[in-house]
């Protein structure tokens, strides 16, 4: 929101805090939130490890951005080079190639400072789009989520390993503030899911192990009651039908009655509503459970179609190999605490299982 | 937003075959309840004219007659019937609509204690009011107790929820979804209920019939709509579509049954009416003490006495006429005093049963409905009351005709004077009007009121301080 728009050069290091209300349809406390739209409470942990070869890296991309010029005798455009370049960055985030998208034209022979906090703001790397803060779940004595830090960025999709009972399926409903956490933060787009319980949910779109759908309804009656409820938009027919078709339903499935439908269809249903929504944050719980391979496979294709429309996707499952293959980075989970965290691109299908296993009996 | 969540619950609910079935029946019930009620009353009505006329002209045309023999012989007096009592036939199956007017006795309408008819009774008389009061709020029940537990456990209403969605639009969408399916569903049966009233209707009534209808519409509505507002409370908050749907039930059950019944015995401890056996034994017992010493010798010996004469024979008048009169004019106290308290008994009881209505709503809205029609035990006993002053001067006016025209010893004197008859007027007895009815009825209305704007204000206060995740899981016992 905020963040995008301007050009203009930020004129200090540090950003000033502001206080904002969000979303003018739906009331709620004001925020303090930063000038790049981030809530005090909704910047993620910074992670160990990671941070040194990602700043090498940006730094790198940046001078080769403000060159703007062929690389290594290659004739390919530097943005270009630059995507196969951070292809090969297995320990960059994914996030980087999002970045490098979004530098305008103009700017790109610019000498560009090589502190973020005074890039210009199409150049700043993108806000986490999902983020948990030492997001902790208590039932009694129980603890269901152990101080969850977690920074999900648009483009990206975190995928949530780990048993039954581990936390995943706790984490997201905390993220939905279909459950109030005990301690910590739960933040989406910035806001913080407590406090702006209706307003982050009009950017997060859920889909559920069983997407549930109203039987008496036609799969088109229940996209258009979900979306127009969502967006408060009037939908017509060829937009729904759209949005249906890209996520795979056949037309003459469309105007049938859920009843009839299978758990893939009423899956791809669901994705319709993310699309039909424009959902940048999308929360998934074992979305491809019962699945079989044909429709996980299509089920995980939209979700790549998600993710390059930008959106931050969050997926419990319990499927080693559809987080290897549609997943930038996994999580595995235990009693309540995540216990490693992967890039996908880093190891093997053998690797990740070995690694898996080696929590689940530790 | 509303109008859309409304559009799709109407449509969930009309295209499923349960909720179809239950409220097709429902309509056909109240139809059919409504049709029997209409022909009953222009049957009843025209018999009624015809007996009327037919008992006037008798009277009329009876042979001559000593006068007091004519006094026995008697005259029915007949209860014009409201063509809303086509809806509502109230109390009127237990107490009858004539009555038998005849010297001495203020007799034949059956005073038993005012709500004896029970509940399985009730069911033998399926009347339009039955189906409204009992029935129509169990399909609202029907309708309600899946709105949101039923979706909860679907698993529906979290995806509702993850939409964003505001708890308090989504009460209101649910509301008007299924008031829209339940208006839908009784529209048939509202529109056969109009015109059976005007059908009913005179041109001179007409006018009363709507405006007494438009109030009983409005009754009826704050009725349902207090059962819309708790079923979806209900449905908000418990955790399951069972443990909501038994809830409700039990409410149902409650307001339909055990409350009328419990209301009847509560009114009837703190009131308690004798028996009709006792009542009649008493009054008999009470009638033969108070005669004595105004008939028979000492009466003789004070008339003659203020006359200053020394037989009967020499009284200017007869005197078997004032005796009569006399002996009538002695009970009228005893009957006055006694059917006197037994009125206010029941009176008492009305009252109570009125305020009880504010645990469950049927007391009150029955009271209200069967005043609305004419029909209630009040404008019974306002009848009763009419009919028995018509006795009194009809009475009066034969042992006043024993008295003038009967001269001489012979008691069994006949008189061949056919325009006594006429002497006696018509009975045209006006019922009591909108006002004054409305009037007895201020407590039913002040709980009516109040379980509309208590019901509302509950389900309000629900809607916009229930948080989604509360929505979610429901609240724990």
């Amino acid at each position: 929101m905020e963040s995008t728009g301007s050009l203009a050069l930020a004129a200090t290091m540090r950003s000033r805090p502001v206080v904002v209300r969000d979303d003018r349809r739906i009331r709620g406390p004001p925020v303090r939130r930063h000038d790049d739209g981030v809530a005090d409470d909704c910047r993620p942990n910074e992670h160990r490890g990671d941070q040194t070869t990602l700043s090498l890296t940006k730094r790198r991309l940046v001078e080769l951005v403000a060159n703007d010029r062929p690389i290594d005798g290659s004739n390919r455009p530097p943005a270009v080079e630059i995507r196969s370049i951070v292809e090969k960055e297995v320990s960059v985030s994914r996030t980087l190639i999002t970045l490098v998208g979004r530098i305008p034209r103009q700017t790109r022979s610019q000498d560009i400072p090589m502190t973020t906090s005074s890039v210009p703001r199409g150049l700043q790397p993108p806000q986490p789009m999902v983020v948990a803060r030492a997001l902790t779940k208590r039932y009694g004595f129980a603890t269901a989520l152990d101080e969850l830090d977690l920074a999900i960025y648009p483009g990206e999709v975190f995928c949530l390993l780990g048993a039954n009972g581990a936390g995943k399926t706790t984490t997201i409903n905390l993220f939905l503030n279909f459950i109030t956490p005990t301690s910590g933060t739960a933040c989406i787009d910035g806001l913080d899911v407590v406090t702006h319980s209706l307003a982050t949910k009009h950017t997060v779109a859920f889909i559920p192990e069983q997407v549930t759908l109203y039987r008496n309804l036609t799969g088109l009656e229940n996209l258009e009651y979900f979306a127009s409820l969502a967006t408060g938009q009037r939908f017509t027919r060829d937009q729904l039908l759209a949005h249906l078709g890209d996520a795979g339903l056949a037309v003459d499935a469309a105007s049938r009655r859920v009843s009839t439908y299978s758990k893939g269809m009423r899956q791809k249903v669901g994705i319709a509503m993310a699309l039909a929504k424009n959902a940048k944050a999308l929360l998934l719980d074992e979305p491809t459970s019962g699945l079989d391979p044909k429709a996980s496979n299509e089920f995980s294709e939209l979700l790549g179609l998600m993710r390059t429309r930008g959106a931050a996707i969050l997926m419990a499952t319990h499927d080693l190999f559809r987080a290897k293959e549609s997943g930038t980075r996994v999580g595995i989970m235990k009693h309540g605490r995540l216990v490693r965290t992967l890039e996908t691109a880093d190891i093997g299908h053998a690797d990740l299982e070995r690694l898996y296993l080696e929590h689940m009996r530790s | 937003m509303i109008a859309r969540i409304a559009r799709k619950e109407m449509t969930e609910m009309l295209r499923d075959g349960r909720f179809r079935w239950t409220a097709t029946m429902i309509a056909i019930l109240l139809i059919g309840a409504l049709t029997t009620g209409v022909t009953h009353y222009r049957r009843t009505a025209a018999e009624r004219d015809a007996a009327k006329r037919s008992a006037r002209t008798h009277w009329l045309t009876q042979a001559p007659k000593n006068a007091h023999s004519a006094a026995h012989y008697g005259v029915y007096a007949f209860k014009p019937a409201m063509s809303l009592s086509l809806v509502d036939e109230g109390v009127d199956r237990y107490v009858g609509v004539f009555a038998w007017l005849e010297a001495h006795k203020q007799n034949d309408f059956k005073y038993r204690p005012a709500q004896d008819a029970t509940v399985i009774e009730r069911f033998a008389a399926w009347t339009a009011a039955n189906v409204l009061q009992v029935l129509v709020p169990l399909v609202i029940i029907m309708a309600t107790f899946p709105a949101f537990a039923g979706e909860r456990e679907q698993g529906t209403l979290r995806q509702l929820l993850a939409t964003g969605v505001r708890p308090r639009i989504l009460f209101l969408g649910k509301a008007a979804g299924v008031s829209l399916a339940l208006g839908i569903l009784i529209a048939p049966a509202a529109a056969v209920g109009v015109m059976a009233l005007v059908m009913a209707s005179s041109n001179t009534t007409l006018g009363d019939t709507w405006l007494r209808g438009s109030i009983l519409t409005l009754v009826y509505l704050a009725y349902f709509t207090g059962f819309l507002a708790v079923g979806l409370t209900v449905s908000a908050l418990a955790r399951s579509a069972r443990l909501s749907l038994i809830l409700l039930l039990a409410f149902w059950a409650t307001n339909a049954f055990v409350a009328p019944r419990a209301a009847v015995d509560l009114a009837r401890r703190a009131h308690p009416a004798p028996s009709a056996l006792a009542f009649n034994l008493n009054m008999e017992r009470e009638l033969t003490t108070t005669g004595e010493g105004v008939s028979g010798k000492a009466l003789e010996d004070s008339v003659l006495r203020a006359h200053g004469v020394s037989t009967l024979d020499s009284l200017p008048f007869n005197f078997a006429g004032l005796s009569l009169q006399r002996g009538e004019e002695q009970g009228y106290r005893v009957f006055d005093k006694r059917y006197g308290e037994l009125a206010a008994t029941f009176a008492a009881q009305d009252r109570l049963s009125q305020r009880l209505g504010a645990f469950a709503p049927l007391l009150a809205t029955r009271a209200l409905s069967m005043g609305l029609a004419g029909t209630d035990y009040e404008q019974h006993h306002h009848f009763a009351e009419a009919a028995e002053m018509y006795r009194r001067g009809l009475v009066k006016t034969m042992n006043d005709a024993v008295r003038d025209y009967q001269r001489g010893g012979e008691v069994i004197a006949v008189s061949s004077d056919s325009t006594l008859w006429a002497k006696v007027p018509t009975f045209d007895y006006d019922a009591p009007a909108l006002g004054i009815v409305m009037g007895r009825y201020l407590w039913a209305f002040a709980v009516l009121i109040m379980w509309l704007v208590g019901s509302l204000a509950l389900v309000a206060t629900v809607a916009r301080h229930v948080s989604a995740s509360t929505l979610a899981e429901g609240v724990r016992p």
